[in-house]
């Protein structure tokens, strides 16, 4: 019994050597790249509804310039422009449009999967240099993109669904695992928005039973944000039960959305609920790309559907290949 | 195709040294580190003792002082503005210490996380509200109201209005921790009217303020106040009222004032 009880201790790691392990072990995986590829091709079509109605609308030059540039050249403010915009030119239209057609030409060859990380470098840099300009006018949305581009800047995303896998390979589909774990840091980073906004919540009553979960019903009469802010007062009343029970939705799934990294049965949930509610935001409110980049995330959460929905089309002809060798799928 | 290659070559020394994957887990784990930190929610923007006096956080506080009067810890919203400013002084002072590296590396590869959005209801939303006069009619003619199509389309374009950037801009014109905001945009739609129509007399800015409809209290009256007016003559004077003072002020434009450094303000 003691001899038995002495040989467990000895050979059971260590609580830090059991997570330095795991934590090795995510880092060391290596899976298809379809999901990253798909997150991919999502923001690529994000940053496209982002800027091309910027630079091909007068209404989106006016936009920029009102926006970005300096006051003397239609903007609304004094702005003396960052270094990155000065060595275009400075806080004008043409230097701000110039750079986000070249994010919108990025942005095209994200989604066709062409050179690798050096369009999202291109976008990351253009958008950004643009919309630093002045932080006013920026939000959620823009933080969101830059965070997406980073991350996507760390994945091998072209390896798979790809211009470049064609050109590589002969086919769209290359089944060649990729390292894991950038897709993790876009999950990581999916829940880290959501939880935190909304722990930030509950310091409010009105997402609360204090205040009857009555924060939908008012924020959408907001003349800011809300496509029609009477529409709430039109309806009579009408709208007071739905508004709540969405109000309720709405912080359970935020607050709780960390639960997609504990246990990955709860993914298809939280994904359907929150493409749901994105859906809701973009009919109802003004929030700019935000609920197009929020979803651009969402296929880090899906590594081995994705892997399992592509691979009919991978292995044609020849042999089965081995199943895809993803040694861990959180 | 990837243009990156050479370069991933070139490091293929260093990815392939026995000592790569710890410090590849490092690096990854700073990074964690430094999201988890930095995102922690925090009033960073939040700290505006003019914004504190709003109705929107004014009826939070009582909220919560009635709730916990209610749990047997009697308060009035005094003593729980007091509580909470305190609190959250000391927990930014403290999230300072600790995440400024952070924030460097953060601002480097551009991955902020400042995660808050539509954190409450604002229940007195401010509309901007611009009109204008001609030098043949002194009566006021809308040009728009936030939230609502614009009247003169060919003046301010639907499409302009409708841009969360702009929106943003006018928000910040009621909520910026900067008081001259509301002037800058006044400014810029005055330019723009100015522009597209020769016989523009006054051109005048209006925050009007308006509760919004509680849910469970619809009969409640919701009068519109004009919390601010700007007049912007065509001379060049302008003409300022505030909601908070009786007085008008009357004054002519100075010089412009000072460029505000790119990346500067905030968002409430």
């Amino acid at each position: 019994m003691s001899e038995a009880t002495t040989t467990t201790t000895t050979t059971t790691p260590g609580r830090w050597r059991r997570f330095r392990d795991w934590y090795f072990g995510h880092l060391a995986a290596r899976e298809d790249g379809a999901a990253i590829a798909l997150v991919r091709i999502a923001l690529g079509f994000a940053v496209l509804l982002l800027v091309v109605p910027f630079v091909a609308t007068e209404a989106g030059a006016e936009i920029v310039a009102f926006a970005f540039c300096d006051d003397d050249v239609g903007g609304y403010r004094g702005i003396v422009g960052t270094p990155g915009i000065r060595f275009f030119g400075g806080a004008r239209p043409e230097v701000a449009l110039g750079l986000l057609t070249a994010a919108a030409i990025a942005a095209a060859f994200m989604v066709v999967g062409l050179f690798g990380r050096l369009p999202v470098l291109v976008a990351a840099v253009t958008t950004h240099i643009v919309f630093i300009q002045n932080s006013d006018v920026s939000g959620g949305g823009d933080a969101l993109l830059g965070n997406a581009l980073f991350l996507l800047l760390l994945s091998n995303c072209t390896q798979t669904l790809s211009l470049d896998a064609r050109l590589r390979t002969g086919r769209f589909i290359d089944p060649t695992p990729i390292a894991a774990w950038p897709r993790k840091l876009v999950l990581v980073q999916l829940a880290i928005v959501y939880t935190v906004t909304g722990v930030q919540k509950l310091v409010s009553s009105a997402w609360t039973p204090l205040d009857g979960f009555s924060a939908l019903y008012q924020i959408l009469q907001s003349p800011q944000w809300a496509r029609d802010p009477d529409l709430v007062v039109w309806t009579g009343g009408w709208l007071v039960l739905p508004a709540a029970l969405l109000s309720i939705v709405t912080i359970v799934w935020e607050v709780f959305f960390f639960v997609v990294l504990i246990d990955r049965s709860w993914r298809w949930l939280f994904a359907v609920t929150g493409v749901a509610m994105h859906i809701g935001i973009l009919v109802l409110m003004e929030v700019g790309a935000f609920s197009w980049l929020s979803m651009s995330f969402y296929p880090a959460m899906f590594a081995p559907e994705a892997a399992a929905f592509f691979a009919r089309w991978a292995r044609p002809t020849g042999p089965t290949p081995a199943a895809t060798p993803t040694t861990t799928t959180t | 195709m990837d243009p990156f290659r050479p370069f991933t070559r070139w490091l293929q020394p260093l990815l392939q040294h026995p000592r790569w994957p710890s410090v590849r887990a490092l690096l990854i784990a700073l990074h964690l580190l430094a999201v988890v930190a930095v995102a922690c929610p925090a009033p960073v923007r939040g700290m505006n003792a003019e914004a504190w006096k709003r109705p929107a956080v004014q009826e939070e506080l009582q909220a919560w002082a009635r709730r916990a009067t209610a749990l047997g810890h009697p308060m009035t919203a005094k003593e729980v503005q007091d509580l909470s400013w305190g609190v959250q002084e000391r927990w930014l002072a403290l999230r300072k210490k600790v995440v400024w590296p952070f924030q460097a590396w953060l601002k480097a590869v551009n991955a902020p996380q400042g995660w808050y959005m539509f954190t409450g209801p604002d229940r007195d939303p401010q509309r901007f509200v611009l009109s204008f006069t001609t030098t043949s009619s002194s009566t006021d003619e809308l040009a728009f109201e936030l939230g609502r199509p614009p009247a003169h389309p060919e003046l301010i374009h639907p499409d302009f209005l409708d841009d969360h950037r702009v929106r943003r801009a006018l928000f910040q014109s009621s909520w910026s921790r900067n008081d001259n905001t509301f002037r800058l945009v006044c400014g810029a739609f005055g330019r723009k009217l100015r522009a597209r129509r020769d016989d523009i007399d006054n051109v005048v800015c209006r925050l009007v303020a308006r509760r919004v409809e509680h849910p469970y209290r619809p009969r409640e009256e919701r009068p519109d106040r004009v919390v601010r007016e700007l007049i912007l003559h065509k001379d060049g004077s302008t003409t300022e009222h505030r909601e908070d003072s009786d007085t008008k002020k009357q004054k002519t434009t100075k010089k412009p004032a000072p460029k505000t450094p790119a990346g500067s303000g905030g968002t409430p």
